[in-house]
This record gives C-alpha cells, structure tokens and sequence, in this order.
C-alpha cells in the first residue's frame, strides 16, 4: 500500500496566552492526502489554514495529535527534506540576487553545490526570472517575489509541495504560468497542497478540497462531489415529456421546464431510474442526465453559512 | 554542515550588505593609510640628551608645587648640557654628555614603589638624586647602559649606550605628508609612541567604540531573521534550529572579527612598516575584542530571541556590560576596603564574589590586551619581569573560561527559548 503523502491524525493546536482566552486553531484535524494529488486547503480568515501547515512543517508546535508526511513524523528534518514551501507573505534576504536567493534555500534543503549551480538558470526560467538573476531581490516588484517563492519552493525537486496563496499578487499573465508550474509538478508525481482564498483556481486545478472552519474540517472530497448540487438534475430529452410530467413531478420536490427538457430535485438518488423509467414508458428519448453542480465560491458559502458562520470567524 | 555553512555565509553576506560595514571597513582603510603617511626620522644624540634633562626638571617641580615655598625658592634649575661626543667603551661605541646643575640641593625625589626596579620606592635627594633620576629617565629613554658621575666643580658626565633607534625616547622626529609637517618626539620613544597608539586602537578604539558599534549593528541580525516570512521560510528547511541560533551567532562573531582583523591589521603593518617596530602583540587584540563582542552578542541573542526587537537587544547589551563594569568594581572596591579604613561585612564580599565568578569579566578581557600587547615587547622601562609580574594576579585562563562558559549559557537559553516558540 503507497504512503500517503500526508496523513494526519487528531491533530490539535492550542495557542497559550499568559493573559487573555486560550485559542485553539486546530480541534483534532484529521485528514488524508494521497501522493500526486493536487490537495487544496479552503476556509474563511482565522480558519486555521496557515496554522495548519506551519504545524505540518514544524514551525508551530502541535499541541495534541499527530502527523506524518510520506511515514515520517512531523517535526523531523527528514519530513522537511521531502517538502516545499511558500509561505504567505514571505521575506527574502535583500542583500541576494535571485540566484543567491536559490543557492542559499537549495543548501539549506540539502542540494549539493554542483546541483544548485546546475539547476538556477532553469529553476528561474520557469518563473520567467532569468534576466533577473543578478539583480538584488530587494528591487523586485511583488509578483516577481512571488515568482521566485515558488521557484524557491520546488528547486530542490520535493515530493510535496505547499504553497499558501501562490498566486497573491501576481498578474493574469502570471496566474496562467503559476498554475502550469503546478499542474507540471503533479504530472511528474509530485503532491501540491495549496492553500488559497482564490476559488477558482482551486477550482480549475485542484483534486481534492478540504474546507477547514475554526480548526474543524467542514467538508472534503473531490471538486466533482462538493460542486454537485444535491439531488438536482438536467434531463435533456427528445421530444415532449409533457404527458409523463404528472408522475415526475409526483416522485420530485420541484420541477422547472428548460429549453430541451427539465431540471427536476429529487429526495432521493434511485428516482432517477424511476424518472428514467417513466420517461421510456412514455417514448421519450434521453439524450443526457447530468447532475447540477454549484461553483465551489456558492458551495463554499453555502457551507459556511450552513455552519452557522458566515463572513467567517473574527 | 552545508545548510550550517550556507546559513554562516548568509549572515556574512547580511553584514557586509549593511553600509556601516562598508564604513567601518573604509575607516580602518582611512587609519591605516594616515598611519602610511606619518614617517619616524633620527634626531641628534644631543636632542635626546635634552629630552632626558627636560624630563628631570620635571622632577623639581612637584616638589615645589607641594612644598610651602614658592618654585622660584624651592624648584631647582634643569641640568644644562655643555658638551657631547662619542667615547669607546669595551669596544662600542657611547654617547658622553657633560652638564651642569646649578643647585643640586633643592633636588629632591621620591620614587612610588614598583616591584621589580630596587631604585624605586625611595627618596633621593642632592646630587645622588638627580644621578639616579637621570639613570632612571635615560632607561625611560630606551638606554639600559648608563653610567653617571661628578666631574667637580658642579660639572658632571652622563654615558650611554645607543640602542635601536626607536629605544631612544627623543632621539626621533615624526614626519607627517613626507616631511610638510615636523614634530619631534619629546622625552618618549618611538616604540613607545606606537606601543601607546596601538593600544588605544585595542582597548579604546577597537575594544569600546568598535564593540559599541559592532552591537548596534548586529543587534537587528536575529530579530529580523525571526521576522515573519523570513522565519517561515527557514524552519520550512530540514535545519535543526540549533544550527540557526548558532549560524546567526558565528556571523555576527565573523562580522566584528573582519573588521578588527582590517583595523589591528592595517594598522599594525602601516605602524610597523614604518617605525620598524615589529609589534606582534598588537595582533592579539583581534581577539581580545571579538571574545568582549561574544560576551556582549551573546546577551544580544538572548534578547532577540525573548522580544525580536533590537532596541532591546542593544539596550540589554549595553546594560550588561555596564553591570560587568560595575562588578568588576564591586570586586575591587570590596577587595580594597579590607585592611584600608574597614573590612567589608562577609555577605557582601561573598556576594560580590560570588556575582563577580559567575558574570564573565570583561575588565580582564580588556586587560588580556595589554598582556597580549606586552608579550615579547615589555613596555619600554620595564623589563620583562616586571611587567610579568603586572599580570601575574589577573587569571586570563580562568577569565577565558569563564567568558566562554558564559556565553554557552547565554546561548543555550537562547536555543531552548528559541526551540519552543511558534512562528
């Protein structure tokens, strides 16, 4: 059986005021990401997101629970070693170029010399950077750090990635060849764990998501199955299904007519075969059913709001 | 090893990144070329021999000054030089200066203690006393073969036998821009001359105002590295945060040895280069002034570690040394006070004592760079016993220790303070 590129259990995280309310921003978190799945971590501010992978990457101490990237136990420099990260607002050393910049975090993530020489100039191409190799990354505008965090990120070719809001502050243009270094990444096998307030591209690039809410896992699964409306489907058919329409609408809650056929809310999944069934019965032809699927934004706000938090915590 | 190596590199390349490196660094470059232009030059036998007399009128004064009479009654006039020439002498070759004293019986010298020089710690009076006060301003003077005596008639002979040049206080002129500017070296050697400017470069130059700086400076090396998105981006790396405490340490340890390494350094061959005086001691108080910096940064890191704000880094620092300083003379005070007016109560000195053994003593640290720079080349004067015997009550092994004991707690702290925080 593979190891799970990140398998996390009870996990729990309590901030310790001397003075002042404890916070607890994780409450017994448990979750699983399968190797090369691109895994994207979603919730309102204050959710706990960003606490979440700092734990994983041991710059906060998990208070209960535990934790394991690829078998290793979080907290170990070897669990380190096999990731990569960007973190939300990140600083790098003024004083180095872009290719110092790499040189440096590629030694610390235990790249030889010779590799690190080997692998800049790419590293930098695939961010659109290499022009800047020698300038100071103090003069480099936001998007352009940005860039270099991501390529700072996957230089030493990790096995899991974390990039918190990778995107942030970057252009269309930029959006477009960030999300192409991702989906490269996860074409080579690599885990990419993103955790961003951009629902949308979490959308377009993401497997699975998990909706994190005051240290509590709200939903998770794939895109498909949070993005589909419950029991809603489009039945697009040939021809009339006006004298069958009574016994659909006695099995559905609602039924709306649209151009080619209807949209009908079931209680339940199996009426769909029944409403097949009357549909044949009568002559009708299907050329489709499809389930009704919501935004991940409308999904995600609806899920919120369902637990009570809308405009998320404070 | 690589990420720690990478990490020192950094923090390297963090300190010369900041301008005042570059200032402190252009600084040292400016002394030691200043120092390149200042050039040593002889002077005349007979210019030294005035040196030494203008050195023993010296002598008449306090008597003059403490006594109830007024100087013009109770002073003595200064030898006057009436001849000097060259004699042979068990085949070298000697100075002879012939003068006189006008009135030898107002001469009166009193001599403090020195352990070491049997001719001190005694009142000389009339003719004997200026004949050992000129044999005791001539081996000031770098002549450690003299010969006095009485020619009668109030006329008397002083012999010496020339040393290198820079033993003999006065017998050199400094050159300044290649000889625009002239000042001749009265009653001091140039070896003497030299031996006082490096030290002041050691101990007040390099060992106070450069350890200031240097604190200040690096006081911001932790507190900004644990900002956040610097600090994330770190313990992200498969880097124990030991390595991180103790890079960022080394660094700023590199940072103030570079630059006491360009001001002792440059200074020392410019000054050697040109006075011929080849002062290897100098070289020590590299580190004597990075140890007092470890000391200092160590408390510095603390600081950082505890509230990441290098206001409070310098502030602690500063205070620090100040509480050393001050317990240093706590320790003296108390050690004095025993057998002077009254004895210190025993809590006290066990106290002071006690405080005195666990802070490092940075009093001593700084005293390492006078032995340091007396090793080999006694100051001039003093012969090697006796400045030996200077150093002999100062534990310099045990202040070592000590300090490095210290900064290991100080460290430590700071890595158990620093393993336990959330970023």
């Amino acid at each position: 059986m593979e190891t799970a590129a990140l398998n996390i259990e009870n996990l729990t995280k309590t901030y310790k005021a001397w003075l002042g309310p404890q916070i607890q921003a994780l409450k017994e978190l448990n979750l699983k990401v399968d190797p090369g799945q691109i895994f994207g971590l979603l919730g309102p501010n204050g959710a706990g997101k960003t606490t979440l992978v700092k734990t994983l990457l041991g710059i906060v101490a998990p208070t209960g629970g535990a934790a394991e990237i690829f078998g290793v136990p979080i907290g170990r420099p070897a669990a380190r070693r096999r990731t990569g990260y960007l973190p939300e607002d990140h600083r790098f050393p003024g004083y180095l170029t872009a290719a110092a910049t790499l040189d440096f975090y590629g030694a610390l993530s235990g790249m030889p010399r010779s590799e690190r020489k080997a692998k800049i100039d790419a590293a930098l191409d695939s961010v659109g950077l290499l022009k800047w190799k020698k300038v100071k990354t103090r003069k480099y505008s936001k998007g352009m750090k940005q860039r270099l965090g991501i390529a700072q990120a996957i230089f030493h070719d990790p096995d899991l990635v974390f990039l918190d809001e990778p995107t942030d502050g970057v252009d269309p243009v930029g959006r477009k060849a960030i999300r192409e270094i991702i989906l490269d990444l996860n074409r080579r096998g690599r885990t990419v764990f993103i955790n961003s307030h951009l629902l949308s591209e979490v959308e377009m690039i993401c497997h699975r998501v998990v909706i994190l809410h005051a240290g509590e896992v709200l939903r998770e699964g794939t895109i498909q199955e949070l993005t589909r409306s419950e029991g809603e489907y489009v039945f697009c058919v040939r021809g009339d299904p006006g004298p069958c329409m009574g016994g659909i609408k006695a099995l559905c809650t609602a039924v709306s007519g649209i151009d080619g056929g209807f949209k009908a809310s079931l209680p339940r999944e199996e009426d769909v075969d029944a409403i097949v069934d009357l549909l044949r019965k009568s002559g009708i032809g299907i050329r489709s059913i499809t389930p009704v699927k919501v935004s991940l934004e409308e999904m995600f706000i609806k899920v919120l709001e369902e637990d009570g938090a809308k405009g998320g915590r404070p | 090893m690589r990420s720690f190596l990478a990490m020192i590199r950094n923090s390297f390349y963090e300190a010369v990144d900041n301008k005042i490196f570059v200032v402190l660094v252009g600084f040292s470059l400016l002394f030691t070329v200043l120092i390149l232009l200042i050039g040593f030059e002889e002077l005349p036998f007979e210019e030294t021999v005035r040196g030494i007399f203008r050195n023993v009128e010296a002598h008449f004064k306090p008597v003059a000054r403490f006594g109830s009479a007024p100087a013009s009654e109770t002073g003595g006039s200064p030898p006057e030089l009436l001849d000097v020439s060259k004699v042979e002498r068990d085949g070298k070759t000697w100075y002879r200066a012939e003068f006189t004293v006008k009135d030898p019986e107002k001469f009166r010298l009193k001599v403090p203690p020195l352990p070491g020089m049997p001719e001190w710690g005694a009142s000389y009076e009339g003719e004997g006393g200026i004949m050992a006060c000129l044999q005791f301003e001539s081996r000031m003077a770098g002549f450690f073969q003299v010969r006095t005596g009485s020619m009668g008639d109030g006329r008397y002979f002083l012999e010496a036998k020339p040393g290198k040049t820079f033993e003999t206080a006065g017998a050199q002129q400094i050159t300044i821009l290649f000889g625009v500017w002239k000042i001749p070296l009265r009653g001091v050697t140039s070896m003497q001359l030299v031996f006082g400017i490096e030290s002041m470069l050691a101990k007040f130059i390099g060992g106070w105002i450069g350890v200031i700086v240097a604190i200040i400076v690096t006081s911001w090396f932790v507190p900004e590295m644990m900002a956040k998105g610097t600090i994330d981006l770190l313990l992200s790396k498969p880097v124990a945060r030991v390595n991180i405490i103790a890079s960022k340490y080394v660094g700023g340890l590199l940072f103030v040895f570079l630059n006491a390494s360009v001001l002792v350094g440059g200074t020392w061959f410019a000054f050697s280069l040109k006075s011929g005086f080849w002062h290897a001691g100098y070289l020590g108080s590299v580190l004597t002034i990075t140890l007092l910096f470890a000391v200092l940064y160590s408390v510095s890191v603390l600081a950082a570690v505890l509230w990441r704000n290098s206001i409070l880094c310098i502030a602690a620092s500063i205070l620090f040394w100040v509480l050393c300083f001050l317990v240093n003379l706590a320790n003296s005070f108390v050690n004095r006070m025993s057998g002077m007016f009254t004895e210190a109560p025993d809590w006290l000195r066990t106290g002071v004592k006690v405080i005195y053994r666990i802070l490092p003593s940075t009093s001593d640290i700084g005293d390492l760079s006078d032995y340091f720079m007396s090793l080999g080349t006694p100051p001039v004067g003093m012969s090697a016993e006796t400045n030996a015997k200077m150093f002999e009550k100062i534990d310099f092994a045990g202040s070592i220790v000590q300090a490095c004991v210290f900064i290991a707690v100080m460290l430590l702290a700071s890595y158990v303070v620093f393993r336990r925080k959330d970023f």
